[in-house]
């Protein structure tokens, strides 16, 4: 991302600001008894932060001048370097974009925390983006089907309104939207629900705002995506289908300000130190407005608006480790007081209230010179719909308490295994009643606990061979009470330095479920539940072959085919029987197989993406076998960023998909009202028939084409960009839903589209 | 709670900001048989409605009120219909009863609606009916299991009564109605409120009526309740009136009701997918429920917050016939920029005779208009058809005498004199 600036010069600004101008070194010695095997060799581990913020620097090459030991940070800033010779070492580190530096480590420091301070870099035209997380990957880990997004990808495509984190993911291969408005996305032939969204480790059961037009997670607080749509690693608790680890950025220790003005929604990000050396806070809120601009210009009324505020603490410690705290409140309200207020009269509303709030936190250190983590939080979804003052009121609440600790053991030079255990103790309330009428229509709750432990061994046996087994092992209480073994095992093979083959096979499994009905095009709210005597935990078995291919360092192509088998995915039931837990869904098993392919530039002045996926996926329930909704046998998106018209920076997302599947309708019946005092028919409703047989009939093929402007202008002692979005550039009428009037001759459809043609502008600051 | 199940669809239209395209034709499906019934043990005759399913094939006008008003738009005729209590062996009315499109009364006789005969089949709490339709090729069955109560009762603060019983009164700015029944067998509780005007004849202000269910034996519904399903929706700020207006009489019907009853309260196809609704039917799409019931009236009364509410004595001479009114007046709620409304028990002896119904009026100041009618089909002395509407106007005072002249048909017929006599 670079603009150009009135002097004709540009300049990148990272937003892992780069590292050039010195090396502040902390040594934490623990003491002699630790170093008990270091009698012949010496083992050097340590984190690498940002000197400005503490911000973790992944990615950044570490190597011991005279010897060929290297490694390279991790996600989390750290590095090992095992059985180097008992004598000083420096150490010189390096990262694209980052002048090399080296540091003297001495015998005895074998623990260290090296603070690296930042400046922006002035660069020549060429725009580029260090390219080492996705390069790092491929080079030291077997993980397959994973995929690495920074913030200024995301912050740079074509959104509706703002950069989205969800969306941008949405163009992922393997990754499928039913369309513009639903909840969620489908990896891989998966439920929504099999989806594990984490926030710095902290899992967030609702990741949208209006029905999934905007994702929870506002892009400028968000440092680093890892997307895994399978084979995912054994410390990834229960979900069958994909991981998506959002880690947010943590704040600078210089104080700014930056926000985003748009049409429908502002937000502001706040951030600057704590008293204490070297940690830092940020804050980010935003709200939508509409519903006060159309109050202002019009007599129409738009009841709803959503908000939410992110905020980090990070603290560096005395004893060199770290500790975040991350906090997350945000509320979707749709409020419709459609009674004229009376004097002494309650006012009569609607009332719809629905929001994640979370809080966790995260500590590192170095414990026997092994890096440990300890993960704490609390993550809440709750929904609140109410007719009051009394009438109905329908809550639902999902909570999770978790706690987990991991150790980085090193058992030997080739050895990476990570071991590590936690708790997850869900609870999931749902009370449906009215007041008024003194009842209560459902009143259930679920409470599965799972207590977990696994291991996971990252093993080079040579320089062409990596393996990952790995297994994890859940014990599931309050109800369903099984114990559960997942194996996984991730290969590569190296055949060159630039191309390996990658495997993976896995089992997975999961205690929570959301109940969707899989025949809806449309997805306003999870509503999860959880194992017990009468939900069964689901399964799938994952087997994933391809290869990696790096043209150069900024050019790569991955090839994956998988293939899955779910058990115990379930359906929702519409006959549950609301005093009955246990009937609330249908057991269903499915596969799904398919192809993604992901060639993608990395870096340069024209950089981007073009994925593709064929996939199919079935479904059998007790009555029949269909295709699921997401079932989309091709999905193709081009992402092309690059210099656009008027010094602007342009992004261009151009997406093809084939036909959806949906139930088709069958006729429409009067559905009357029979009235008791009368005992007979009054009103009625005309509702349509579904064909029993689901999803037999297919919507057209999709395609949409979103394109955006940025520019930068430096005013007023800060950066303002300015930028115009088209989401849907040439209207294509996509099919939301068909809807169908047989009460006329001859009977006829209307399809109803998704997004339209919608432009939108606004600007970015930053002080 | 009976839902309307436009909400949602308003609901997730107001959500959306796609376009609706052009319609197109679409071939006409094959049309299912439908079938709604609701058989009841406290009603003498069973009827069942059986019909298709709409599939291009008609231009449908408005519902009709069946059965006895319009037929259903696409009737299934000359089906075969049985119903038959599997658990009564020895039914005296026979192991199967046929319904008929010709059984029923005449004034309620419609295409598609089949009636049995007087109290057939016999049906006990407990007792399991099937219900099978023969309609060309189209087999339809269904199960109903016969719920029934020991007995219903409505309670309000001072006083309660085992349904059917004598009015109670209610007060509506204090009080909360309580409905319990003891039941033998069932699943759900119904409780469904009509105005009606007259005390001694069936009669209702309309056909509407608010329904309340709950998954138990007892419902509460408090006097103050605003008429949510009276509510349409659109507008913001909109006036929603109460469902308890003081100064009227309303039939309180309390019924419990079977599963598949309940499965049909509680479920609709939702729009966008056609699927939704409970069927309790093989072979054909519907239901088949029964339930019992039972009715009171209530008596809605306030406390007096306004000067112009309390009793009055109205006399004078209308037709040229002597009248005497005791009326009962109390304010209702309205939407602002409107008159004040009012409702009045209106008790005495009029044009035609006793008289004990409720009106409706509208106070301007003390400036008032009301009306009053008879039943329906009332006919005077020599056999003249009653005026179906009498027109009040003038002023009521709390403090003095004052005059109420009487018109219909365009011409005065009558005037009389109005004084406050407590309250």
């Amino acid at each position: 991302m670079g603009y150009n600036q009135p002097n004709g010069m540009r300049q990148r600004r990272y937003l892992m600001r780069s590292v050039v101008l010195s090396v502040a070194v902390v040594g934490v010695v623990f003491g002699p008894g630790r170093l008990a095997h270091a009698q012949d060799t010496r083992d050097i581990v340590g984190h690498v932060r940002t000197v400005e913020d503490s911000t973790v620097l992944p990615g950044v090459a570490v190597a011991v001048i005279g010897l060929p030991a290297t490694a390279s940070t991790d996600a989390r800033g750290f590095f090992e370097l095992r059985n180097l010779p008992t004598r000083d070492h420096q150490l010189i580190f390096r990262r694209l974009g980052i002048t090399p530096d080296t540091l003297l480590v001495p015998v005895g420091a074998d623990s260290i925390d090296v603070y690296l301070v930042s400046q922006a870099v002035q660069l020549a035209p060429v725009i580029t983006t260090a390219a080492s997380p996705s390069r790092q990957r491929f080079e030291e880990s077997p993980q397959a089907s994973a995929v690495t997004i920074d913030a200024p990808t995301i912050q740079e495509m074509p959104a509706f309104f703002e950069a989205d984190v969800i969306r941008t993911i949405q163009l992922l291969p393997g990754t499928i939207a039913i369309n513009d408005y639903t909840v969620g996305y489908h990896a891989r032939g998966g439920e929504a629900d099999q989806n594990l969204i984490q926030l710095d480790g902290i899992t967030i059961f609702n990741p949208s705002h209006l029905g999934g037009l905007f994702s929870t997670f506002d892009a400028a607080a968000v440092g680093e995506i890892d997307y895994l749509t399978g084979g995912f690693p054994a410390h990834y608790p229960g979900r069958l289908s994909s991981v998506l680890d959002v880690r947010s950025r943590s704040g600078s220790t210089d104080w700014g300000v930056s926000g985003q003005i748009s049409l429908l929604s502002s937000k502001v990000l706040v951030e600057g130190p704590l008293p204490s050396r070297n940690s830092s806070f940020l804050v980010a809120a935003r709200r939508t407005y509409a519903d006060k601009v159309i109050q202002w210009f019009t007599d129409n009324v738009l009841p709803y608006y959503f908000w939410d505020v992110v905020g980090k603490l990070s603290f560096m410690l005395p004893t060199g480790g770290g500790l975040s705290v991350t906090g997350y409140l945000g509320k979707d309200v749709l409020r419709w007081e459609f009674a004229q207020p009376e004097p002494d009269v309650d006012p009569l509303a609607l009332n719809v209230d629905w929001g994640n709030r979370l809080l966790g936190l995260t500590y590192d250190e170095l414990v026997l010179g092994k890096p440990f983590q300890f993960n704490a939080s609390i993550t809440e979804f709750s929904t609140t719909v109410g007719f009051v003052p009394n009438i109905v009121q329908i809550d639902n609440d999902v909570r999770l308490l978790s706690a987990n600790a991991q150790f980085w053991l090193t058992p030997g030079a080739k050895h990476d295994v990570r071991v590590g255990g936690g708790i997850e103790d869900y609870r999931m309330l749902y009370n449906f009643r009215s007041d008024a009428l003194s009842t209560v229509y459902l009143d259930q709750t679920y409470q599965p606990r799972v207590w977990s432990v696994f291991v996971d061994d990252r093993w080079r046996p040579n320089r062409r061979l990596i393996l990952r087994p790995g297994v994890r092992v859940e014990a599931i209480q309050g109800g369903a009470d099984v114990t559960t073994v997942a194996p996984r095992l991730d290969a590569k093979v190296f055949l060159t330095d630039n191309l390996a083959l990658t495997g993976s096979a896995g089992r997975y499994y999961q205690p929570i479920h959301s109940l969707r009905d899989h025949n809806s095009p449309w997805s306003f709210l999870d509503f999860w539940i959880g194992a017990d005597s009468a939900t069964p935990v689901g399964r799938a078995d994952h087997f994933v072959l391809g290869f990696e291919r790096w043209f150069n360092p900024t050019l790569s192509l991955s090839v994956q085919g998988y293939h899955k088998a779910f058990t115990n995915v379930l359906n929702y039931n519409i006959a549950d029987d609301n005093k009955v837990q246990g009937d609330e869904f249908v057991i269903m098993d499915g596969t799904s197989w398919g192809v993604d392919v992901l060639l993608r530039k990395y870096v340069g002045n024209w950089n981007g993406w073009a994925s593709y996926s064929l996939g199919k996926s079935n479904r059998r329930d007790p009555v029949q076998e269909f295709a699921p909704a997401h079932d989309r046998r091709h999905l193709l998106n081009l992402i092309v960023n690059g210099p656009g018209p008027f010094g602007s920076r342009m992004s261009v997302r151009w997406g093809y998909g084939s036909p959806m599947p949906y139930t088709d309708i069958l006729g429409e019946w009067s559905h009357r009202e029979y009235g008791v005092g009368a005992n007979g028919f009054g009103d009625s409703e005309d509702e349509p028939i579904a064909d029993p047989r689901l999803n037999q009939v297919r919507y057209p093929h999709y395609s949409r084409l979103d394109l955006s402007f940025r520019w930068e202008a430096r005013a007023w002692g800060g950066i303002l960009r300015p930028f115009v979005q088209f989401v849907n550039l040439y209207n294509r009428e996509n099919i939301f839903i068909y809807i169908f009037n047989f009460t006329t001759n001859p009977g006829t459809r209307q399809g109803i589209t998704q997004l339209p043609l919608i432009p939108s502008f606004g600007v970015e600051f930053e002080f | 709670m009976r839902s309307r199940r436009g909400i949602l669809l308003a609901a997730v239209g107001a959500a959306l900001v796609g376009c609706e395209l052009e319609e197109v034709v679409v071939p006409s499906p094959e049309p299912i048989v439908v079938v709604q019934a609701v058989v009841r043990p406290d009603e003498s005759q069973q009827w069942i409605l059986v019909e298709q399913s709409f599939s291009g094939t008609e231009n449908l006008g408005q519902p009709p009120f069946i059965p006895g008003v319009n037929p259903p738009a696409v009737p299934v005729e000359g089906a075969t219909v049985t119903l038959s209590n599997v658990g009564f062996p020895a039914d005296p009315c026979g192991a199967t009863v046929t319904l008929l499109e010709s059984a029923g009364p005449l004034a309620r006789r419609q295409p598609g609606v089949y009636w049995s005969g007087a109290a057939c089949p016999t049906m006990r709490p407990g007792d399991t009916l099937e219900l099978r339709i023969v309609a060309d090729d189209d087999v339809v069955t269904g199960r109903t299991v016969i719920p029934g109560a020991n007995r219903m009762v409505l309670r309000t603060a001072d006083d309660s009564v085992r349904m059917p019983g004598p009015a109670l009164d209610f007060n509506r700015d204090t009080d909360t109605l309580y409905a319990a029944v003891d039941a033998i067998e069932g699943r759900v509780m119904v409780i469904e409120t009509h105005e009606r005007i007259f005390a001694d004849t069936p009669e209702y202000v309309s056909e509407a009526s608010t329904q309340f269910w709950a998954d138990s034996t007892t419902l509460t519904l408090p006097g103050d309740l605003q008429n949510l399903f009276e509510a349409e929706f659109e507008d913001p700020g909109e006036f929603v009136p109460d469902l308890f207006n003081a100064g009227r009489r309303y039939t309180v019907t309390v019924a419990y009701a079977d599963k598949n009853f309940h499965d049909y309260l509680r479920s609709a196809n939702f729009p966008l997918t056609g699927r939704g609704f409970i069927n309790s039917v093989e072979g054909g799409f519907g239901y088949f429920g029964s339930l019992t019931a039972e009715q009171s009236d209530l008596r809605a009364v306030a406390d007096l917050d306004d000067e112009r509410e309390g009793q009055y004595r109205m006399t004078g001479v209308v037709e040229g016939v002597s009248v005497t009114l005791n009326w009962e007046l109390y304010l209702n709620r309205a939407p602002d920029s409107l008159r004040t409304p009012f409702s009045s028990f209106v008790v005495g002896n009029w044009v035609l005779g006793a008289y004990d119904a409720w009106t409706v009026g509208t106070f301007d100041g003390n400036e008032i208009e009301t009306f009053l009618v008879q039943p329906t089909g009332s006919t005077l002395p020599g056999g003249e058809p009653a005026l179906a509407r009498w027109e009040l106007t003038g002023s009521l005072s709390p403090t003095a005498q004052t005059t109420i002249t009487v018109s219909g048909d365009g011409r005065i017929v009558g005037s009389l004199t109005a004084v406050k006599t407590g309250g």
